[in-house]
């Protein structure tokens, strides 16, 4: 009993030591990638408060006096940025609403239908992810000049919805493939048709996938630029366009009210991701492990 | 009267054919149970009757009516499905009267019929609840309670019991008898149990490989097995079969083991007409064997004692005999001892002999 407890216990020692080490160097790699990911949002949220010489002092001042003169300026000089702002949420909801509805249907049928049309499909669906966005945005423009799409809230929510709409649908099908085939066949034999199976049966218990996709295609479309640059101009125009218009502006960059922008551009987003953020990684992890 | 005929169901999926034109009729409040082995073809053939497998072949027709083209709903079937398939987003209540509900029951009316069905199965104070506070019985109760509700022309149970465990299992059979015996509902069950088909079946079909091995009253198949098939398959523990030959000497019947042992049966022991020169299968169950005389014309075979497997008030006796292993199910007062001799008696007329080449009853 005594060899056998002095064989053991210098092993455990060496465990705990080596556990502790492990748990050090994990949290200061957490620490690095927090401060590294954090920090520029950090400093553009502070620099909006800060008075404009204030802004690049070196080294920077982590305790001032607040101003709100920059979000004053945004609203009474730029007075197109709050109305884009809305221009951009009604884009992003139209966005997600149009992605999520194909997405669910779409990712129903490839959850639970198989032949070979369908098989074959899968790669078209994620070889569209593969080509870079302006490849497909320049041949779009007669289309969308002929369609007399041209700067509508249409063209955008269309856009953006056609964007994810590959990438939702497996994230659906992923959802859906987890829920067992038999209550489907419960609601057939109960008297559901395949639309009723599928609203009042699947789509409850893929709500997770549901929102995960919904927060994908709400933050893309919240942010897009390149395609809201190219097709609108006046009456549909997004947020981030004046904000990069804040940036070239003939005056001269001013930087307090570029970074207020950005500050007032942020909020929407990050409150809702923090609110759905057990979605989001249900949504990332899906599929990747056994359930 | 006939309420479900099943007129040569084939079933195939691409070039593999895996029910092959099976036949046969279920009387109107009948009790019929499916019974094999996993991959005989009793689930395909239940969900070919649900519609939900495609029939590939033959005719399914409801009180004369052929139904092969209609949905489930339209066929007025209801079914208790294995994992139970509860919606796990909804209560006991909108569990049970989802059906209800997609027929557009008014409210009040749809209430009341839950609330019957609820009370017949004693789960009414459990309408709130979600599938997930339950436990496997209760869960099973609601899977019944959903099929009950809908007042179906045909029950399915596909493997309802197989997920509970023994003493619940046993619960459960009793409380889908008793209910039976209140609805008198034709039903169709499946089951690779033979415990469950024996005490449940009005009749039994008892199906290898796609084909029908036996269809008959518990009793038939018990006592007159068609097959070797059916013979192993029901009953527990299993029958004894060994190769034998039968022989006559001094006008005595003679059944010699494959290694050698030799039965002597009784005077006056009518044996079936024999195939292949005598060299047939004998089957006796071991509850069949005694270690004690048994009063009239009895057989008797010797053999050493391999092992004991004590059941409480019985034991099963393990013996080796002349190259062959049989086990016998007899009264445990701690009378046996491995590597013991031992003489099993047992009453000829409990003999079972099979054809060694086709495997089909004599006589």
């Amino acid at each position: 009993m005594t060899d056998a407890a002095s064989i053991v216990l210098p092993n455990m020692a060496a465990r705990r030591v080596a556990g502790t080490v492990r748990a050090i160097v994990r949290t200061l790699l957490f620490v690095l990638i927090i401060v590294w990911s954090a920090f520029p949002i950090l400093y553009v949220v502070l620099s909006s408060f800060k008075q404009q010489k204030e802004i690049f002092k070196y080294p920077p001042d982590i305790i001032f006096t607040p101003t709100f003169e920059h979000y004053m300026a945004l609203a009474t000089k730029w007075t197109g940025f709050f109305p884009t702002m809305a221009n951009s949420l009604i884009v992003a909801v139209g966005a997600t609403l149009l992605a999520c509805a194909a997405s669910i249907l779409s990712g129903f049928v490839y959850s639970r239908y198989a032949n070979r049309f369908l098989a074959g499909s899968v790669l078209y669906l994620i070889a569209i992810r593969l080509l870079p966005p302006i490849v497909v945005t320049l041949p779009l423009f007669p289309v969308v000049d002929a369609l007399k799409l041209s700067d509508t809230h249409i063209v955008l929510i269309v856009l953006y919805a056609t964007f994810w709409v590959s990438l939702c649908t497996m994230i659906m099908k992923t959802f859906i493939d987890k829920i067992p085939r038999t209550l489907d066949e419960a609601a057939v034999v109960d008297g559901a048709t395949t639309m009723q199976t599928l609203f009042r049966v699947i789509m409850p218990l893929a709500l997770q996938g549901v929102a995960a996709c919904a927060i994908f295609v709400f933050v893309f479309s919240w942010n897009e630029y390149l395609f809201a640059l190219i097709f609108t101009t006046q009456h549909a125009k997004t947020a981030p366009l004046i904000i990069s218009e804040v940036m070239d502006a003939v005056s001269g960059t001013n930087w307090g009210v570029l970074f207020a922008g950005v500050t007032v551009q942020l909020l929407p987003v990050t409150l809702l991701v923090m609110l759905a953020q057990r979605f989001l990684i249900a949504g990332l992890t899906a599929g990747s492990v056994k359930g | 009267m006939v309420a479900i005929n099943i007129d040569r169901f084939v079933k195939r999926y691409g070039a593999l054919e895996v029910v092959h034109d099976i036949s046969f009729d279920i009387e109107e409040g009948e009790f019929l149970v499916l019974v094999g082995p996993s991959g005989c073809g009793k689930s395909t053939i239940l969900r070919m009757v649900a519609g939900l497998e495609e029939i590939s072949g033959g005719e399914l027709r409801m009180q004369g009516v052929r139904v092969n083209e209609l949905s489930p709903k339209e066929r007025q079937v209801a079914m208790v499905f294995q994992d139970y398939a509860l919606y796990p987003h909804m209560s006991v209540e909108q569990n049970i009267g989802f059906s209800l509900e997609l027929a557009r029951v008014p409210k009040a009316e749809r209430e009341a019929q839950v609330k019957r069905v609820a009370d017949i199965l004693q789960i009414g104070h459990l309408l709130e609840r979600r599938p997930r506070e339950l436990s496997g019985g209760q869960r099973q109760r609601v899977a019944i309670g959903r099929a009950m509700v809908r007042k179906p022309q045909l029950f399915l149970f596909d493997e309802p019991l197989s997920n509970l465990d023994a003493k619940l299992r046993a619960e459960m059979r009793g409380q889908i008898k008793r209910l039976h015996q209140t609805l008198k509902t034709t039903s169709m069950y499946v089951t690779h149990d033979q415990l469950e088909a024996m005490t449940l079946a009005d009749r039994i079909i008892c199906l290898f490989d796609g084909h029908i091995a036996q269809m008959g009253t518990p009793h038939d198949l018990f006592d007159r097995p068609a097959n070797v098939f059916v013979a192993e398959f029901i009953g527990s523990p299993t029958m004894n079969i060994v190769p034998i030959t039968a022989s006559k000497a001094e006008g005595r019947t003679v059944l010699t083991l494959a290694g050698g042992g030799e039965v002597s049966l009784p005077d006056g022991t009518a044996l079936p007409s024999l195939t292949n020169d005598g060299n047939v299968l004998a089957g006796i169950r071991p509850e069949h064997l005694s270690d004690t005389p048994t009063p009239g014309a009895t057989a008797r075979i010797e053999g050493v004692i391999d092992m004991l497997e004590p059941l409480g008030s019985d034991i099963l006796v393990t013996m080796q005999v002349g190259g062959a292993t049989l086990t016998a199910r007899c009264t445990d007062k701690g009378q046996f001892q491995a590597g013991q001799n031992l003489t099993l008696h047992f009453d000829p007329a409990r003999l079972h002999l099979f054809d060694s080449k086709t495997q089909m009853r004599l006589g």
